[in-house]
C-alpha cells in the first residue's frame, strides 16, 4: 500500500526539483549565479533571508531546547528575533548601499574594497573563515537531513544523510541564487504555515494553553519558569548564554546576501515588518512545539526529533507528510544558501578575482556548480558521525558571527575602521571560537557558555584597538564615497 | 617436562597435565578434610570445605547439592569466592556497564530450588512492569555500611527495635541508630542465620545455638547450645527455635524448655503464635500448642523455607511448589492455594483483607485474602525473596535485578525504587549477581529502612506524597500570567521597536 506520508513528502521534492530546472535558464552571468542581479522584490527578499537563517535548528534544534529547557528556551527565541531586528534596521539598509556603491558581490568582495586592500589579505583570510564555518554549518544541516529522513522512513541514519545531501546539491548546483531564493519563500511560507498550525492543534488536543501549562508544571515546576529553577549569577549565565545567537546575525554572509540582493533599496522597509513577523511566528511556535511535545511524549531518546513525532501522533499522515516536508524545507533553505556562499567565496572571490580576472561568465558558472558539489561532500563527511544540532549550528554560527560580526558592524557604522583593525577581529574571533568550543572553555560555566559570547567581544575590541592606533588615511576616498 | 617446569618456574597446576596423579595443594586438602569429616559430611560441611583454603583459593562461583535437595530439584549456591576474597574484574570489559566497581565481592550461600514442570505456568511469564508517570528515586536519609571487606553481604536480616534497628549479617549483629544510621553496637554471631525481636528481647539463632540478648545486645538467655539454628521466633509467651537438623524447641517467655521435638533431618523454619508454634520442615507443616501436642499436620507439594504469616483464623503458608496456600489455623484445612510462576520463598503479608506476596518468577502478587484471586502483580527483572511489607499507601519489597520497590497497594503501579550502590543501569543479569535485595525491609515512622550491598539504607517512605504535595500546593500558584507576559512582551517590544523605525525612516 502506497503511504500518503511519503506521498506528500515526495511530492514536495518533486517541486523543489522543478523550481531548480526552471531557475536555471536565468543564471547567466555570476551576478546571477550569487545574488539575482540584484532583482529580487520584498517577498523573496524577506522571506528567503529568514528562510536561510533559520534552519534545520529552527525546526529540530529549537525545539528540541524547549523540549529540555521548558519555557525558558524562549529566551534563545528572544536573542534570535532581536538579532534579526537589528539586521534588518542596522545592517540591510547600509549593507545594501555600500555594496552597490562599491559594486561588490559577496562579503569578502565588500570587505576588500571597503578596506581598499590592495594585498587580498581580507578577501583571502575571509574566504577561509567562511568555507571552514560554512561547511560546519551546511554538515550540521546533513545531521538535520539524516535525522528527520531516518525518524519518518525508517531508513538508516547514513541512507538518510546520503538522500538529503543529494537532493540539496542538484537544486543548488543547477539553480544557483534564483532556484535558492524562489525555494526559500516557497519553504519558507510552507515553514511558518506548519509552525503556527502545529503548536495550536496540539494545544487545542491538550485542552488549552492553561492546561498545556498546568501539565507541564507537573512533570516539573522550572518547565513552565522563565529562570527555569537558576537563581542569581547561574541565570545571568543561562540568560546571556542562550541570548548569545543575537550577536551573530551581522556576520552570517548567508543572511548578508539576502539583504544585497533587493532591487530597491527603499522596498527594504517593506522587506522587516515581512521578515519580523516570520521570525517571530516560527520562533515563538518552535517553543511551543517543544513545549506540547514534552506534556505530549514525556520522554523520548532525542528531544531534536520532537516536532516530526508530534506530526505523526497529531496529525492525520498525508498532513504529516507536509509537516515532514516543511522541516526538510527549513533544512534544505538554509543549507542551499549556506552552500553557494561559500561557492561564491571561492569562485568568484579567489578564482576570479585572484586566479583568472578574465575567465567567461560560463567557465565561473560551470566551476561554481563544480564547487558546490566538493563543498557538499566534504560537509557530507562531517556529517557522518551526527551529533546535536543545535550545538553544531552554535559552533557554526558563532564562528561566522565572531569572525564578521564585529567587522561587518564597525565597516558600516564607523569610518575609522581599518583594514588591520578588520584582519585583527577576523582571525581573532576566529580562534576564540574555536579554542572556546572545541577545547573545553565552554565547560567552564554551567550553564555552558556558546563561544561566540566570548569570541564576539574579543573580537569587537581588538577592531576597535588596532584600528584606533594604525590610522589608516589610504580609505579616505573610499569613505566620502561611501557615507555621502 | 611440565614437572621441570615446575620445579624451574614454580608454575602451578602441572598435576592436571600428567596422566599420573600428582596431587596439588588443593588435592591433598580436600583429602585431609574428606578423612577429617568422613561419614559427617553434609551440605554445611561441604561450605566449610568449599571455604578453606587452598580450595576456594580460585574459587568464582560453587553450587552443593545433597540427596534431599536433588530430590527436591534444589541446590546451594555461591557467587563469588567462597573465602570472602574480592574478585578483581577489571581485566573484563567493565567499560561496557557503566557503575560497576573492577572489585566483585562474594555473595552469601542462597537455596535455590527448581521446580517440576508440571507446575511451571509459563504462560505467567514474562509480565510487565507499571511505573507511574515519572518515577522518582526516593530521598535517602542516610545509609551505614555494615561490612566494610564485603560489599555484597546483601542477605543480612533487619528488624525494628523499639530503641535501634538491628541486622544480622553472617557472622554480626549490629545495632544501629534509627536517626542517624551510627553503629552503637556489635556482637559476634558465627554462621548466623535468623533474628526476631520483641518486647525489648532479641532472639538470634546461629551456628552454634540460639540466644536472647536485651536491647543493649548484653546476654540475657543461651537457649541451645551445639546445635545449628536455622530459624528463630519470639511471641509474648513463647520462644520457638529450629534446627537444621529438623529439631523444634519450644521455651517459654523465661526460657525454660517446654518441649524438643524431633520432626525429620531438614532445616526446621518456626512462627511462635501466643500459645501455638506453627513449624515447617521439608514439605511438612504443623501446629503445636504450648504443652508440645500436635494439632494437626499438612503435606504440601514442595520443601517450605520461610515463615508463615497468620491473620486472625488463616494461616499463609508460602511453599517451593510455587503455591501460597491458605490454611484454616483451626484444623489444618486448605481454605484456597494460589499458582504463581515459580517457588515462592517469601513470608507472606497480610493486611486489610489482602496478602502479599513474592515469587521466584519475579513478581509479587495482591491475593484476595477470602477466596485467593489475584488482584494485581507486579513484575521485576529478578526472583523475588525479600518479603513484601506494606506500610501506608505501598508495599515495599526488594528483587534480585538490584531494585527496590515502592509500589501502590491498591493498584500495583510503582511509585517510586531505589538502587543501592554498586547498581548497574541496564545490566539486571549482573545485578543478579552483584547487587540483588535478598533482605526484607522494616518500616517505622515514614522510614523504609532496607539492607543491599553491606549498607543498610533509611529512605523516606514519602518520598511520592512529598513531591506530589509540594507540586499540588505549588500548582494552584501555577504563574500563568508570568508565563504569558514572559511570551508576549517580547514580542510587543520587538514589534515596537519596528514600528519605530518604519516611523523615523518614512521619508
Amino acid at each position: 500500500m502506497i503511504d500518503v506520508l511519503a506521498v506528500a513528502f515526495i511530492l514536495y521534492l518533486i517541486i523543489l526539483i522543478i523550481i531548480g530546472i526552471w531557475t536555471s535558464k536565468f543564471n547567466k552571468t555570476l551576478d546571477d549565479f550569487f545574488i539575482g542581479g540584484r532583482r529580487l522584490g520584498v517577498w523573496p527578499v524577506a522571506i528567503s533571508a529568514e528562510a536561510s537563517d533559520m534552519s534545520g535548528w529552527l525546526v529540530m534544534g529549537l525545539p528540541g531546547r524547549a523540549f529540555v529547557y521548558g519555557i525558558s528556551a524562549l529566551w534563545a527565541a528572544i536573542g534570535c528575533a532581536i538579532g534579526t531586528v537589528f539586521g534588518w534596521i542596522g545592517i540591510a539598509d547600509r549593507l545594501r548601499k555600500f555594496t552597490e556603491k562599491l559594486r561588490s558581490i559577496t562579503i569578502p568582495d565588500y570587505l576588500e574594497d571597503r578596506f581598499n586592500d590592495k594585498s587580498h589579505v581580507i578577501r583571502a583570510l575571509s574566504t577561509f573563515i567562511i568555507s571552514l564555518f560554512m561547511v560546519a554549518y551546511v554538515s550540521a544541516q546533513f545531521v538535520a537531513s539524516g535525522k528527520i529522513l531516518s525518524q519518518t522512513f525508517g531508513w538508516n541514519y547514513l541512507s538518510a544523510l546520503v538522500v538529503g545531501a543529494m537532493i540539496l546539491t542538484f537544486y543548488t548546483m543547477m539553480g544557483g541564487f534564483f532556484a535558492v531564493a524562489w525555494t526559500d519563500v516557497f519553504q519558507g511560507m510552507l515553514i511558518v504555515a506548519i509552525i503556527v498550525l502545529l503548536p495550536i492543534l496540539g494545544i487545542i488536543k491538550i485542552g488549552g494553553l492553561d492546561k498545556l501549562f498546568e501539565r507541564a508544571w507537573s512533570i516539573g515546576p522550572r518547565y513552565v519558569l522563565p529562570n527555569f529553577g537558576y537563581g542569581g549569577i547561574v541565570l545571568l549565565l543561562f540568560v546571556f548564554g542562550s541570548m548569545a545567537w543575537m550577536f551573530g546575525y551581522a556576520g552570517q554572509p548567508h543572511i548578508l546576501t539576502r539583504y544585497m540582493a533587493i532591487k530597491d533599496r527603499r522596498k527594504l522597509r517593506e522587506s522587516t515588518v515581512v521578515g519580523v513577523t516570520w521570525v517571530i511566528l516560527s520562533l515563538w511556535g518552535a517553543i511551543f512545539i517543544g513545549l506540547i511535545g514534552l506534556v505530549y511524549f514525556g520522554s523520548i531518546p532525542d528531544p531534536e526529533k520532537v516536532m516530526p513525532l508530534l506530526a505523526i501522533n497529531l496529525l492525520p499522515r498525508w498532513v504529516a507528510g507536509v509537516v515532514i516536508a516543511a522541516i526538510t524545507a527549513a533544512i534544505m533553505s538554509t543549507a542551499d544558501s549556506q552552500l553557494l556562499v561559500a561557492t561564491s567565496a571561492i569562485v568568484e572571490d579567489v578564482y576570479h578575482k585572484l586566479i583568472n580576472p578574465n575567465a567567461d561568465q560560463k567557465k565561473l558558472v560551470f566551476f561554481s556548480r563544480i564547487a558546490v558539489v566538493v563543498l557538499a561532500l566534504l560537509s557530507f563527511i562531517l556529517a557522518i558521525q551526527g551529533g546535536i544540532i543545535y550545538m553544531l549550528v552554535a559552533f557554526a554560527w558563532g564562528g561566522l558571527a565572531a569572525a564578521f560580526g564585529p567587522v561587518i558592524i564597525l565597516s558600516l557604522w564607523w569610518k575609522r575602521t581599518t583594514r588591520w583593525g578588520a584582519i585583527a577581529g577576523m582571525i581573532s574571533g576566529t580562534v576564540t571560537v574555536i579554542i572556546w568550543d572545541k577545547f573545553g572553555g565552554h565547560t567552564l560555566f554551567t550553564p555552558a557558555i556558546p563561544g561566540m559570547l566570548p569570541a564576539f567581544f574579543v573580537s569587537f575590541f581588538l577592531v576597535i584597538i588596532v584600528s584606533v592606533i594604525e590610522r589608516d588615511a589610504s580609505v579616505k576616498s573610499i569613505i566620502n564615497k561611501l557615507y555621502n | 617436562m611440565f614437572q621441570l617446569f615446575h620445579l624451574l618456574f614454580k608454575t602451578e597446576g602441572y598435576q592436571y597435565y600428567t596422566k599420573k596423579y600428582h596431587p596439588c595443594d588443593r588435592d591433598l586438602k580436600f583429602e585431609e578434610l574428606g578423612k577429617k569429616y568422613y561419614g559427617k559430611i553434609d551440605t554445611e560441611i561441604v561450605k566449610k570445605i568449599m571455604s578453606t583454603s587452598p580450595i576456594g583459593d580460585y574459587a568464582a562461583d560453587c553450587k552443593i547439592t545433597d540427596s534431599y535437595l536433588i530430590k527436591e530439584n534444589g541446590i546451594w549456591a555461591f557467587w563469588g569466592n567462597t573465602e570472602g576474597k574480592t574478585w578483581n574484574a577489571s581485566n573484563m570489559n567493565i567499560d561496557d556497564y557503566p557503575g560497576i566497581s573492577p572489585n566483585v565481592g562474594p555473595t552469601g550461600w542462597v537455596r535455590i530450588f527448581g521446580i517440576s514442570g508440571k507446575n511451571v505456568d509459563s504462560e505467567r511469564l514474562p509480565r510487565t512492569m507499571k511505573f507511574t508517570e515519572n518515577p522518582l528515586a526516593p530521598r535517602i536519609i542516610w545509609d551505614a555500611t555494615i561490612n566494610k571487606n564485603k560489599r555484597n553481604d546483601c542477605s543480612a536480616n533487619i528488624v525494628d527495635g523499639d530503641r535501634y534497628i538491628y541486622t544480622l549479617t553472617k557472622d554480626r549483629l549490629i545495632a544501629l541508630d534509627k536517626e542517624t544510621g551510627l553503629i552503637e553496637w556489635k556482637k559476634e554471631f558465627k554462621g548466623s542465620e535468623d533474628l526476631d525481636y520483641f518486647n525489648k528481647k532479641i532472639i538470634v539463632g546461629y551456628e552454634n545455638g540460639s540466644m536472647i540478648l536485651d536491647e543493649e545486645g548484653r546476654k540475657l538467655i543461651d537457649l541451645i547450645d551445639n546445635d545449628r539454628v536455622s530459624s528463630v521466633d519470639l511471641s509474648k509467651n513463647l520462644i520457638s527455635v529450629g534446627t537444621y537438623d529438623g529439631d523444634l524447641y519450644i521455651f517459654d517467655k523465661a526460657g525454660n524448655l517446654i518441649k524438643r521435638m524431633d520432626l525429620g533431618n531438614y532445616p526446621l523454619y518456626v512462627k511462635a503464635l501466643k500459645d501455638k508454634v506453627i513449624a515447617s520442615e521439608d514439605n511438612t507443616c504443623i501446629l503445636v500448642n504450648n504443652s508440645g501436642n500436635t494439632l494437626w499436620s499438612l503435606k504440601v507439594g514442595g520443601a517450605i523455607t520461610k515463615k508463615p504469616t497468620v491473620d486472625k483464623d488463616r494461616l499463609f503458608l508460602p511453599c517451593w511448589d510455587g503455591k501460597l496456600y491458605s490454611i484454616y489455623l483451626k484444623n489444618g484445612s486448605l481454605n484456597w492455594s494460589f499458582k504463581s510462576g515459580w517457588g515462592v520463598d517469601t513470608t507472606p503479608y497480610a493486611k486489610d483483607g489482602i496478602v502479599y506476596i513474592g515469587s521466584m518468577d519475579g513478581a509479587v502478587y495482591a491475593l484476595n485474602e477470602k477466596n485467593g484471586k489475584m488482584l494485581w502483580e507486579f513484575t521485576t527483572n529478578g526472583a523475588i525473596d525479600s518479603s513484601p511489607i506494606v506500610y501506608g499507601e505501598y508495599v515495599f519489597f526488594g528483587s534480585d535485578d538490584g531494585r527496590f520497590y515502592a509500589v501502590n497497594k491498591s493498584n500495583g503501579i510503582c511509585k517510586w525504587s531505589f538502587t543501592p550502590r554498586y547498581f548497574i543501569e541496564n545490566g539486571s543479569i549482573y545485578n543478579y549477581v552483584t547487587t540483588p535485595i535478598h533482605s526484607s525491609p522494616v518500616v517505622e515512622n515514614g522510614t523504609v529502612f532496607v539492607s543491599a550491598t553491606s549498607s543498610v539504607y533509611a529512605l523516606d517512605a514519602h518520598t511520592y506524597e512529598k513531591v506530589k504535595e509540594k507540586e499540588t500546593s505549588s500548582t494552584k500558584q501555577i504563574p500563568s500570567m508570568t508565563i504569558l507576559i514572559f511570551v508576549i512582551l517580547p514580542i510587543l517590544l520587538i514589534l515596537l521597536v519596528v514600528a519605530v523605525y518604519l516611523y523615523i525612516t518614512r521619508k
